[in-house]
């Protein structure tokens, strides 16, 4: 899909990198080789109420500044629409409440732990933080959760019945649902990107928000100038033929790209479907990210956040380089899929361009 | 009663999750809800489940709801008279 005017004005992450004060962009990155990755979280009395915070769990605080600080990089305009992808929801939650309903024999349940476990908590409660009265939801499809919510946004833009929307993405990790995932090789393969030895990936969290307009500003990180989602592959086509044609769409050739960015998670049965994009850019920048910021449902957001920054500052981040052509990054490719299912490209630009 | 309130005082801080708050710095006679703790209706739900599942206590509607939960001593009185209740029956 073709897009007109799909601005990047606002956005923030709470990652396992130190993303919410962005100093991974200027090559502060935390080693993630341990059991699974938390979110490095902020000091959060210092964004939200103590009195309204007290319930939230980890995501939920998480998501709520994350989407503070988007908001606020937006000069604070009220989104028309809050909408958040996530795959598992709030985890911490749904585990309290379902350990209650056990415990307590389903009776005299504490209302807190179910209100906040519900899928669609984030988007409430960032709206309740910011009394915002516009419609709220919230996408849970797989690998597609963030994807779906960026759609979405785009759409209502592109429509002209917003102008702006606040999308969001979070996961978050607990203990009983890594040793899960752990036990279905999910996620937690370990094995290495291939090119680079030693990159072993495993479960990631966090939350991410980003704020598009369709209000071009001095202080936009980037534009989204196409985007499109397959969930499998059309008959008789090749990723190859799908990228050009989406490229084309744009008017842009596979030339035009300066940087491509890779959801390589480090499990070969996943990669493999990432070797002919290698092989099709090979006058890009290829990055990838995964290995920093860990696997999870809306893990692909945190590629988004990356892309607009590296766009805004035109730096391109060490640790995320396979291969480096020295180009000015104007135009980036953001490329995901989940073993050979649900594809993503977006071509995300810079403002000038 | 003094033990029975300083005790309603700790479970509502840990049941609540209230920040930076102490049994100390909870008076005896102040409003839970508004002015003194700013507790809410979902606390209210939370303190309910509180009193059945601890002291095996129910409120009955929510007239008697407001009288019960203005403040840990009207908390503390409610389950003295409702726990005698129960002695003689």
């Amino acid at each position: 899909m073709l897009i007109r005017n799909v601005y990047i004005n606002g956005l923030s992450a709470v990652s396992v990198q130190p993303t919410f004060d962005e100093s991974f962009l200027d090559g502060n990155s935390k080693d993630p080789s341990f059991v699974y990755i938390k979110g490095l979280e902020p000091d959060y009395k210092q964004y939200l109420n103590p009195t309204a915070s007290r319930r939230f769990s980890r995501l939920i605080k998480m998501s709520l500044v994350a989407a503070q600080k988007s908001i606020a990089m937006a000069d604070g305009v009220m989104p028309e629409a809050i909408i958040t992808g996530t795959g598992l929801g709030c985890l911490e939650d749904t585990e309290k409440f379902l350990t209650a309903l056990i415990e307590s024999n389903e009776s005299m349940l504490s209302p807190t732990a179910f209100i906040q476990s519900t899928h669609n908590t984030i988007s409430g409660q960032i709206a309740m933080m910011i009394n915002c009265y516009n419609s709220n939801y919230t996408y849970s499809n797989r690998y597609f959760s963030f994807e779906s919510s960026l759609l979405d946004g785009i759409l209502m833009l592109e429509d002209r019945s917003c102008k702006h929307v606040l999308v969001n993405a979070a996961d978050e990790v607990i203990p009983s649902v890594h040793s899960i995932l752990k036990r279905m090789q999910l996620w937690d393969r370990r094995e290495c990107i291939q090119q680079q030895a030693s990159m072993p990936v495993t479960i990631g969290e966090g939350a991410m928000s980003m704020m598009i307009s369709s209000e071009k500003k001095d202080t936009s990180l980037a534009q989204i100038k196409a985007y499109k989602l397959l969930y499998t592959l059309p008959a008789e086509s090749s990723i190859e033929g799908q990228i050009k044609s989406f490229l084309e769409e744009a008017a842009l050739s596979v030339s035009d790209i300066d940087v491509i960015l890779l959801g390589m998670n480090g499990d070969a049965s996943n990669d493999c479907y990432y070797t002919p994009v290698q092989s099709l850019f090979t006058e890009s920048t290829q990055l990838v990210y995964k290995h920093l910021f860990g696997e999870s449902f809306t893990a692909s957001s945190f590629a988004y956040w990356l892309s607009a920054q590296i766009i805004r500052t035109k730096k391109i981040i060490p640790s995320c380089v396979l291969s480096d052509k020295n180009r000015t990054p104007k135009h980036m490719f953001v490329y995901n899929q989940f073993r050979g299912k649900y594809h993503s490209f977006c071509l995300l630009s810079d403002v000038e361009v | 009663m003094n033990q029975l309130i300083t005790e309603l005082k700790k479970e509502i801080i840990y049941q609540l999750n209230l920040q930076d708050i102490t049994p100390e710095s909870i008076k005896d006679d102040a409003p839970l809800f508004g002015e003194g703790l700013g507790l809410d209706s979902i606390d209210v739900l939370e303190l309910i489940v509180l009193l059945q599942k601890k002291y095996g206590i129910k409120v009955n509607g929510a007239e008697e709801g407001k009288t019960v939960f203005f403040s840990v001593k009207s908390m503390a009185e409610y389950i003295t008279a409702k726990q005698q209740q129960q002695q003689q029956q």
